[in-house]
């Protein structure tokens, strides 16, 4: 009996599914009845830690059947979690999410569809402190810096005046990486808390060097505290930013900071330098680097996690490395965010006193390789053999140079900025002129491909003091535009300076 | 509810409201009080100690042993009657040579229950002999019964010292250890000890910067060891001592 129930009441569902849908249904195309931005986002925004960001994107319909989100995605950050920013229509945030580039996406539904619009934009969060000019600077047998924040205003002294302390002696220079410090504080009670991926500045003067936080600029470790080893003599001659962290030249030593997940933000034991003399210069490779022996004259590459330094391993086409020569420079050619791309060095031969340029590729010494390649020998009558300072033009990747110019710019030291054109070894001299009283002390191509950063600086010196001129390009060619974009001054005498922007990682 | 309901709830409240009032017995503990080698922290059924990580003109050192009681603390202190357990066998530890003996004013104070106590720590103090540059004795100690305990838990009434002078390979040093330092030696050892300064051998060293930081350092000091007095060589005179 309950047999045949089963199958009568399977019998009426076949049935019933025969029966055709006579439903009167309206299709209507998913435009008609999604929400509609009528004025967008634009392209990129810029936020500074701590002040409100308001973006007011207007709705064709809005109501409370409508519900928003604004959502933040760390870019190239995985230390940064995602966030919720918003929840209304109008964005009107208190800036806390850390310093860093997000994609920004806002989002909006209408309840009684389901259905949703997006808009992507970009968003760069960072301190005061996150975009400008830091002009290392010397005065009355003190270093400091001088910082030009994003609205143009200088901030004299600031190190000074944001830890009430600047370094003894003659600044040298100066280092910013965005993510790469990891350090632990110890609170009252003894609570020890890590903090991971810190954004930090360190900066250094021939007798001294101290790390600060790159977010506020307070001061993190002094030199007692920035060692697993404080070495036996204090004479730094320069810090760079690497890849994986710092390296910092000391009495003709190399120390780093290569963050492997357990750094506490102090630099290792020296390497060797066996009867080395180094150049106080260095091109930097992720998180290798280049540096010169100024006793033999040849070139010398260091990797944190490799004891010794790589002197004699070459692709089978190069085969050698140089010797007996005098360096005229050495310096890294900037790229994305993220790190360098290839680096140069000219160089003049101690014996025929032939000036040479080439390109060197810093990024391989890590898989053993010390890679040189394309050799120019400067032609008589080329003025770049004679340059004091020296940069190049920024761009390019590992795979290709074409997003950048193969020039290196460089002066003499008096008031004027040249530059040599690698592609068809032609030279362009006064490509800019400062006034006759003025002396270029550093000059420097702030580049960026991806966040389009396409500044020239000149840095000069007049009567013991500083002046910065800061240069468009001329389109999209080496040329710098004549006329400066913007000027700056201030007390006490220059060496260098590095460019921070919000959207690059480290400075060279 | 109906009224035999009633009466039946009303009952049985009553009955539970005078059983709560009665006064509750318990049950003392009072068994025997014994004591028992703890086990737990760093401490387990033995240990080695050796003079190799002492500083070279250290002649003694002391261990201590965390004892622990099983019944009652009492009023008063009581003694503990710790003994040598394996006197007289083959590479034995004698009282007097290799360790203060437990009878000696210095440790026999010592040996005791403090009053209200629930575990004591006791020393054994350990004496440096030339001979343990190459030997090892072993130093087994038991608690025994007396008039204040009795028998405690067997398998933890005895502890082993191992006591020598010479090296013994850290567990973690085919883990980190040879990455930063290569094979383990007993004059690798000493070297790290004394010219590098690294004494931490029961710590991982998982930390990859520590590791390139002592690689490092080892290096450079071994390097300056052997242009003042040559090559550093293991006991067999053959062995090299270098570093990766």
């Amino acid at each position: 009996m309950k047999t045949r129930y089963t199958l009568a009441l399977a019998a009426l569902l076949l049935a019933s599914s025969c029966v055709e849908d006579t439903g009167n249904y309206t299709y209507e195309a998913p435009d008609a009845v999604a929400p509609v931005i009528l004025s967008g986002l634009e392209a990129s925004y810029e936020a500074i830690s701590l002040e409100q960001l308001v973006i007011d994107p207007e709705m064709k319909e809005d109501g409370d059947h409508f519900e928003y989100a604004w959502y933040a995605y760390p870019i190239n950050h995985t230390a940064i979690p995602y966030d919720t920013i918003g929840r209304a229509r109008k964005l009107d945030y208190t800036v806390t999410i850390p310093s860093g580039t997000y994609t920004l996406i806002f989002k909006a539904t209408d309840k009684r569809h389901g259905t949703s619009v997006y808009q992507r934009t970009q968003l760069s969060v960072s301190s005061i402190f996150g975009k400008g000019y830091y002009v290392n600077k010397s005065e009355n047998g003190r270093g400091d810096v001088d910082f030009i924040d994003r609205n143009g205003t200088l901030h004299p002294n600031l190190l000074k005046q944001v830890n009430g302390d600047d370094l003894p002696g003659t600044a040298v220079r100066s280092a910013y990486v965005s993510n790469k410090y990891y350090y632990e504080t110890t609170d009252a009670a003894g609570v020890t808390t890590r903090l991971l991926a810190q954004p930090a500045f360190l900066f250094c003067t021939d007798q001294d060097m101290r790390v600060y936080h790159g977010d506020n600029m307070n001061l993190l470790k002094s030199w007692d505290e920035a060692f697993l080893e404080v070495p036996a003599v204090k004479r730094p001659q320069g810090v760079w930013a690497t890849g994986g962290g710092f390296m910092l030249m000391n009495d003709n030593a190399l120390h780093f900071i290569h963050n492997n997940g357990y750094t506490v933000g102090q630099f290792g034991y020296h390497f060797p330098s066996g009867d080395y003399r180094y150049a106080a210069q260095a091109a930097i490779g992720s998180s290798g680097c280049c540096v010169f022996d100024e006793n033999a004259g040849t070139f010398l590459g260091y990797y944190p996690a490799h004891n010794t330094p790589y002197t004699d391993v070459y692709p089978a086409y190069v085969g050698h490395n140089y010797v007996n020569q005098e360096l005229l420079w050495l310096g890294s050619r900037h790229f994305y965010d993220i790190s360098s791309t290839n680096a140069y060095a000219i160089i003049r031969d101690k014996g025929d006193d032939a000036v040479r340029v080439f390109t060197l590729w810093p990024h391989y010494i890590q898989s053993n390789l010390f890679v040189f390649e394309t050799e120019y020998l400067i032609n008589p009558g080329i003025g770049i053999g004679d340059g004091k300072v020296f940069t190049c033009h920024g761009g390019g990747n590992v795979s290709t140079i074409s997003a950048g110019h193969p020039v290196i710019y460089y002066s003499t030291g008096d008031n004027r900025v040249h530059y040599y054109n690698l592609a068809n070894q032609i030279e362009r001299r006064d490509a800019v002129t400062l006034p006759a009283d003025e002396r270029v002390v550093y000059i420097h191509h702030a580049y960026d491909y991806y966040y389009q950063v396409n500044i020239f600086s000149i840095l000069a010196e007049k009567n013991g003091n500083w002046k910065l001129y800061t240069h468009d390009m001329v389109g999209s060619t080496p040329d710098i535009q004549a006329t400066p974009a913007a000027t700056y001054s201030g007390t006490g005498t220059p060496v260098n300076l590095i460019y921070r922007h919000p959207d690059t990682k480290l400075t060279y | 509810m109906t009224r035999n309901t009633t009466l039946n709830t009303l009952l049985l409240a009553a009955l539970l409201a005078g059983a709560a009032c009665e006064n509750t017995v318990v049950n003392r503990y009072e068994s025997p009080a014994s004591l028992y080698f703890y086990r737990g922290g760093s401490q387990v059924d033995s240990t080695s100690y050796s003079f190799f990580f002492a500083a070279p003109s250290a002649v003694e050192d002391t261990l201590w042993l965390d004892i622990r009681l099983t019944g009652i603390p009492a009023g008063e202190a009581r003694p503990i009657s710790l003994v040598q357990l394996n006197a007289g066998e083959t590479n034995a530890a004698r009282a007097g040579t290799h360790y203060v003996g437990l009878d000696d004013p210095r440790v026999a104070p010592a040996l005791v229950l403090p009053a209200s106590a629930t575990s004591a720590v006791v020393p054994v103090i350990l004496l440096r002999t030339p001979e343990m540059d190459t030997a090892a004795f072993r130093l087994a100690l038991g608690i025994v019964p007396d008039d204040h305990f009795v028998e405690g838990i067997k398998d933890r009434a005895s502890f082993v010292i191992s006591i020598t002078a010479t090296a013994e390979k850290p567990a973690a040093w085919d883990r980190y250890y040879d990455t930063a330092f290569g094979p383990w030696g007993q004059e690798k050892m000493r070297f790290l000890i004394e010219h590098v300064g690294y004494t931490a051998f029961d710590e991982s060293l998982a930390n990859a910067d520590m590791r390139v930081f002592l690689n490092l350092k080892a290096r450079e000091k071994l390097a300056a060891y052997e242009a003042e007095h040559g090559p550093l060589y293991e006991a067999d005179n053959i062995t090299r001592v270098t570093f990766p």
